[in-house]
């Protein structure tokens, strides 16, 4: 049996100052960062580069002193 | 009158397969069944220890059925608190048996003073994916998690 972890990938995304962990399932991402390197959370319509493409920020999911995750959709460009 | 309580707890030994010698009680074994909407340890974890935590992937198989490869994947709220399975000895992950996984979890040592772990904790979840080697092959996802506490 093959046993693979991974923990989580870590890249940097535009207008935060430390790396953010990201997954992504399809054309839509989920990431978490830490909350206290945001001076505000991304706003819903937000257009954001992430992994050298334009990502829209659908909305926040949780958020607490810490943490703040949220969900991005890939923009198709054409 | 006397009464006898006997209490059976299964643990897990390494069968050969790894290079531990641990033994893992029930209450950090966590177990996925094909239906079912949570899979978590009922053992809390605390963000300085480093424990080990047996996946048990027995309902998912059918008879004679093995997986082939299982990945572990952290979710991106658990990896940003700083919440780690580890890779590298004697912490890396091993077969226990053709369908059970060892686990060592942790809290990286720079996030071990959040106040996510104060009171309730956090649940840090993580993305189970295991393919048979059925012909032709099925592949399992489930989500784990362990809850992290200060105790």
């Amino acid at each position: 049996m093959i046993i693979q972890i991974e923990n989580g990938t870590k890249l940097p995304i535009e207008g935060v100052a430390t790396e953010a962990s990201i997954s992504v399932r399809g054309d839509t991402a989920t990431v978490a960062v830490d909350a206290r390197q945001l001076i505000a959370a991304p706003r819903p319509g937000k257009i954001i580069e992430m992994m050298d493409a334009p990502w829209e920020v659908l909305k926040t999911t949780s958020r607490t002193r810490e943490l703040l995750t949220f969900t991005c959709r890939r923009l198709v460009s054409g | 009158m006397t009464t006898t309580i006997l209490i059976a707890t299964g643990i897990y030994a390494s069968s050969g397969g790894g290079s531990s010698d641990v033994t893992t009680p029930s209450s950090r074994t966590i177990t996925f069944t094909p239906s079912g909407s949570s899979f978590a340890a009922s053992q809390q974890l605390d963000p300085t220890d480093v424990l080990d935590f047996v996946l048990n992937l027995s309902p998912l198989l059918e008879n004679d059925e093995q997986f082939n490869a299982v990945s572990i994947v952290v979710l991106p709220a658990a990896v940003a608190l700083g919440f780690t399975i580890l890779t590298t000895a004697p912490y890396e992950p091993e077969e226990v048996d053709d369908s059970h996984i060892r686990i060592w979890a942790t809290v990286d040592e720079a996030s071990r003073s959040l106040s996510a772990w104060s009171g309730q904790g956090t649940i840090c979840s993580f993305e189970v994916t295991g393919v048979t080697d059925s012909n032709p092959s099925r592949t399992w996802q489930r989500t784990g998690s362990i809850r992290v506490a200060q105790k």
